[in-house]
């Protein structure tokens, strides 16, 4: 049976392990009522419930895949690179509208940047890039949020 | 104390420890403006006053405790305020100061754990530090060493030198803890540091209206009196007493040529008039009265005028309106009404004039 999950707003460490997309077979988590005083295993977002990467979104060559977190369900990818940050952020100055994917307004800045842009349908996203380990970038596309 | 800290950008190369908040404080007359000149600039991101890692206290006092970047707000342990701006922008003095210390080594999109900076030290006690500017090589540093500055006044154009994701310039607000024996950063945001709320460019004029705002005429030889008003959009209070950055208006288009209308009150061949009032603070209204004379073979004429904040800066002429006076002298003696010369040689500030009608 599907699982339905949801994200709580308590720190995932206290709780049982998360359930996991279901698609028929065993879950992580009970399958029955919780006795009492126990407690609950938080459930995560379904990665069926998780905005899928548009076709032909730009993505730097020799970019990392990164799996995105469980308990962050705005996050639509992330991958890490070698690049220096200006040229990560140059690189999607030109590559968004370049890929059909508008900028609304961009935010340079010392350690971090973010792009705000429209994707089809008008919805905004986000491209923040921050300093990753070793030295690289970290990207992460992800729903537009204040 | 040369700001070496300050030679690896963000706060986890400067290493501060907790700030020091204050409460907000009055807006001061001579307190700082924005450090650059293009009035549609926004911020990107704040000081962040919360030293924790992975939280955050942005200028308008919410706190984040994600530790991402939060656009047009902060992002963490961010120990300045960043405005994003084309490289080789200008960059201004906030406020009237001495240059303690410059770096200008490193290429203007130099990445890496250094960038270029030109630091001031005020009268009341702070610095200011204007970060990943361009290299000196190309234009990154305007000043030296031990040089006085007013506020306003171009010091250096930015870059993207140091840690920097993006071309932008890093302004920095720094206060001498006692307890730390440090600088550290304080948030001219949150504590309204600004001459104006928000903070304004330094200088910036608004067109309010003319005696004349059709074609003067006159005669050749004859001087008429002119008068125009700005209000000051910008954040530094106008003055016309004698002195560094007094606001006059003179001619544009070439900037300071000589005019052939320059009548006997001019200041010089090329500056038509000082303020008249002796300050006019933001917001205010400033009246400049001048003369014209007709001293060109008779014709249509246009004289250009553009205001000019003395030995500081022109101002944008385009944000005036692109001010100039439509001229025409007429090939006909002038009769009846009052000449400059007949007043006395000079012209009254203030005083309306009466054309000289053609007859």
């Amino acid at each position: 049976m599907r699982r339905a999950c949801l994200a709580l707003l308590v720190p995932v460490a206290l709780l049982a392990p998360a359930c996991s997309f279901s698609d028929g077979s065993a879950s992580a988590g009970p399958s029955g009522p919780s006795p009492p005083g126990s407690v609950v295993a938080a459930p995560s977002p379904s990665l069926a419930l998780r905005v899928p990467l548009p076709s032909g979104f730009p993505v730097p060559s020799g970019a990392e895949p990164l799996a995105p977190p469980d308990d962050d369900p705005g996050l639509i990818g992330r991958w890490s690179t070698n690049l220096p940050g200006p040229s990560a952020y140059d690189f999607y100055v030109e590559a968004l509208p370049a890929a059909g994917f508008p900028i609304v307004a961009v935010y340079p800045g010392g350690e971090a940047a973010v792009i705000r842009f429209t994707v089809s349908g008008g919805a905004t996203w986000q491209v923040v890039m921050r300093a990753g380990a070793n030295g690289g970038v970290a990207i992460e596309v992800r729903l537009d949020r204040p | 104390m040369t700001p070496l800290a300050h030679r690896g950008s963000g706060a986890a190369a400067l290493g501060l420890a907790l700030l020091l908040l204050t409460a907000g404080t009055a807006l001061a007359a001579d307190d700082y403006t924005l450090p650059f000149y293009d009035p549609g600039v926004t911020l990107s991101y704040g000081v962040d006053r919360d030293r924790t890692l992975g939280r955050q206290l942005d200028w308008t006092g919410h706190v984040w405790n994600d530790g991402v970047p939060h656009p047009g707000r902060v992002y963490d342990q961010h120990s300045g305020v960043d405005y994003p701006m084309a490289l080789r922008s200008e960059v201004a003095a906030a406020r009237d100061g001495t240059v303690i210390d410059v770096e200008g080594g490193y290429g203007t999109s130099q990445f890496g754990n250094f960038g270029n900076f030109v630091l001031l030290q005020h009268a009341d006690g702070r610095r200011t530090l204007y970060y990943h500017l361009a290299g000196a090589s190309d234009g990154g540093i305007g000043v030296a060493v031990g040089d006085k500055v007013v506020a306003g006044q171009m010091i250096g154009r930015s870059g993207c030198s140091g840690i920097c994701y993006g071309a932008h310039l890093h302004f920095e607000m720094l206060v001498w803890n006692p307890g730390a024996a440090a600088w550290k950063p304080a948030d001219p945001l949150a504590e309204r540091r600004w001459t104006t709320w928000p903070g304004r460019v330094p200088f910036d004029a608004a067109y309010v209206r003319e005696n004349n705002s059709g074609t003067e005429v006159m005669s050749q030889g004859q001087t008429i009196t002119h008068w125009v008003e700005f209000r000051n959009t910008g954040g530094r209070t106008w003055r016309s007493a004698s002195s560094v950055g007094r606001i006059g208006l003179a001619t544009w288009s070439p900037a300071a040529h000589a005019s052939a209308f320059a009548a006997s009150d001019w200041p010089s061949s090329w500056v038509a008039t000082y303020l008249d009032a002796a300050s006019v603070a933001p917001d205010g209204v400033g009246r400049f009265t001048f003369g014209l004379r007709g001293s060109p073979a008779p014709g249509s004429y246009r004289e250009t005028f553009n205001l000019v904040s003395q030995s500081v800066r022109w101002f944008d002429h385009a944000r005036l309106g692109g001010f100039y006076v439509p001229i025409l002298v007429s090939n006909l003696p002038s009769c009846g009404a009052a000449t400059s010369a007949e007043m006395g040689g000079s012209v009254v500030k203030g005083l309306i004039h009466p054309m000289a009608p053609v007859c």
